[in-house]
């Protein structure tokens, strides 16, 4: 009875090969457009992803060409945002600096979330005097204020996109270390935990597999809303000079530029701050919601 | 001992945490030894030493900071001198365990059937769709109803009952020699626990696996072990087939626990007996015997003297006290024994 059962069964087996279903990914889609709040996030973000991807098929204008006989344009058909200061089509750099803006922040947000799950992950593993080594230049860096640690760092480097990334990179992967730390603190305790080290299973094993997606979910949460931190840290730091250099487009960037003329033409200040302002919305409302979401269900 | 030779020796077997006000001797010394198929019983009060022990037994045990010594033979292995490589083939694969609370001890992002796989392709190197159908026949072994359905359902859809059989299952899929059954029925009710008692019994005949079955219920053990080995302040202090430490039990720690089951038989006019007092604490143990402060049959050698778990002359089983087998059983015990 039980090798016919299995037997029947035994075209289904692929189904073990696929990754660990870390979520049920069915009704989480469902329950984040339920949630209002999320959807709007996840709108803004689809629509501004998406626009930063399809910019040349969407811009109308190539971002850096010049018309210098038609500077300061107001908005027209041909021009839907005006032109900047050296007649540069306003939307189209836009577009074109969304691709930076959201992509890098983006970047940047992956990579801390891997530094800081696997420095987390070791800590909270290890404990003893690898937990105190780690913990402690945790703290170090927490002890600085991050933006201007950020700052110094790129500014040491040098000024250019990727020593940007790099030196946001090197200050805000504290945030993952800490919380994921404790998160496996908390998980490691469980009796799980413990039946499956009765069973013999390896310790990177029961790492992988039972205590990473128990603390996924509160990590999405902070994955989400950091981002959105992120990208006003990077456009705060474009804005010092310390970023993309002129004349590519970039959120932060053309903000700094658009600053030399803000008694004249305060639009192109206004363009960048505002879809600035709105991507990190839509970050933030995605992470409320994702939260709302996910934290009942787990805890 | 009457049955085969030893499967596992334990041989003066000390757990001691560190702490704060001294060493915590959670196990002091213990040995016994549980032959090839053999249903032993360990009992014991709280804090007795039963789980350390069978932690200890398992390499469960955080060394440092606390220290496992003495001996722990297992089919000739000594594993408190093996690698942990070689620790970790044994666990789960030779010795499996089960534990007090089901509703836990399951990862509840994993199916079950996940989880079992994991374990056996942790052992074994099989291919997958393999470990998958011994999956659903070992759920089908601990009676898990419509198993080819279940292996794909989350533990949380489970009952304690039905979780604490996934845990037997998970424990059986590499075919141990060994079970550690620690407390697998105190979170469940009755007509439960006597489910999972019998699901252990016909595994234990039908797999020839030895069960080590971990309770501080006596009337669990009755119908199970066919040896009791009874635990006290971290060491074994009287130990007999079944029959003789239910109906002959020459220690008064024993007959304590004895009389303090409950019985429908009796007149309700009589109180519930009760041992007086409490466990020794493992870090200030009362010197000698170390029951005395608590034992009525006290006399001046036993503060002084340790006494060892052996044959007495008057007994037929080992007992650790000094005067087993002249002493009087009290009355309510001498009434079942009769």
């Amino acid at each position: 009875m039980a090798v016919e059962a299995a037997s029947t069964f035994a075209p289904d087996a692929d189904r073990l090969g696929s990754p660990t279903v870390l979520l049920p990914k069915k009704s989480l889609l469902r329950q984040l457009i339920r949630d209002r709040t999320a959807l709007v996030g996840l709108i803004i973000l689809v629509v501004m992803f998406g626009l930063a991807l399809a910019a040349p098929l969407v811009a109308p204008f190539d971002p850096n060409d010049a018309d210098v006989v038609n500077r300061y344009a107001p908005p027209s058909a041909e021009h839907w945002l005006g032109t900047d200061n050296l007649g540069r089509d306003e939307f189209s750099r836009l577009l074109f600096g969304a691709r930076i803006s959201l992509f890098a922040a983006l970047a940047v947000g992956i990579a801390i979330l891997a530094i800081g799950i696997v420095v987390g992950m070791i800590s909270g593993f290890a404990g003893g005097l690898v937990d105190g080594i780690l913990m402690r230049i945790v703290d170090v860096l927490l002890a600085f204020p991050s933006l201007l640690l950020a700052l110094t760092i790129t500014g040491m480097l040098g000024p250019g996109l990727f020593h940007l990334l790099v030196g946001m990179a090197v200050v805000w992967w504290t945030d993952y270390a800490r919380l994921m730390r404790g998160l496996v603190l908390t998980v490691k305790e469980r009796p799980f935990i413990e039946s499956a080290k009765a069973l013999g299973l390896p310790r990177r094993l029961i790492a992988r597999r039972h205590i990473l997606p128990n603390i996924v979910s509160p990590v999405i949460v902070l994955g989400t809303l950091q981002t959105g931190r992120l990208l006003l840290a990077l456009s705060a730091l474009s804005f010092l000079g310390l970023g993309v250099q002129p004349p590519t487009a970039e959120w932060g960037a053309m903000l700094s530029e658009g600053r030399n003329y803000l008694a004249s033409a305060p639009q192109l200040m206004l363009y960048p701050g505002l879809a600035i302002t709105i991507a990190a919305l839509g970050f933030n409302l995605l992470g409320d919601g994702l939260r709302d979401i996910l934290d009942p269900t787990l805890r | 001992m009457t049955v085969g030779v030893s499967l596992l020796e334990i041989n003066d077997l000390k757990t001691v945490f560190p702490s704060d006000i001294g060493p915590l001797r959670a196990v002091d010394g213990a040995s016994f030894s549980v032959a090839a198929g053999e249903r032993v019983g360990i009992v014991g009060e709280s804090g007795s030493g039963k789980s350390v022990t069978a932690l200890s037994i398992m390499g469960l045990i955080r060394t440092p900071p606390a220290s496992v010594s003495g001996k722990v033979v297992f089919k000739g292995v000594d594993l408190l001198k093996v690698g942990s490589k070689q620790r970790q083939r044994v666990r789960g694969g030779q010795i499996g365990m089960i534990f007090q609370n089901p509703l836990n001890c399951l990862n509840p992002v994993m199916t079950i059937g996940h989880q079992i796989v994991e374990t056996i392709l942790a052992h074994e190197e099989i291919p997958k769709a393999e470990a998958r159908d011994r999956a659903i026949s070992l759920l089908q072994r601990v009676g898990i109803p419509d198993p080819s359905r279940s292996v794909d359902e989350y533990p949380h859809k489970f009952s304690g009952g039905m979780r604490q059989r996934v845990m037997i299952a998970m424990a059986l899929s590499c075919q141990p020699d060994l079970l550690i059954a620690d407390e697998p029925t105190t979170a469940l009710d009755v007509t439960i626990q006597a489910q999972i008692v019998d699901l252990l019994m016909s595994i234990c005949e039908e797999e020839n696996t030895a069960v080590v079955f971990i309770t501080h219920d006596l009337a669990i053990l009755a119908g199970f072990a066919e040896r009791v080995l009874v635990m006290y302040s971290g060491r074994i202090v009287e130990e007999g087939p079944v029959d003789t430490i239910y109906y002959g039990a020459t220690h008064p720690y024993t007959w304590g626990l004895m009389t303090s089951i409950t019985r429908l038989d009796e007149s309700r006019q009589d109180r519930l007996s009760t041992i007086s007092g409490n466990p020794p604490s493992a870090v200030f143990q009362p010197s000698g015997c170390p029951f005395h402060p608590r034992c009525r049959y006290a006399e001046e050698i036993c503060p002084r003297e340790i006494p060892a778990l052996v044959v007495h002359k008057e007994d037929d089983h080992p007992s650790a006290c000094h005067f087993a087998g002249a002493l009087v059983p009290p009355a309510r015990l001498r009434q079942v024994q009769q």
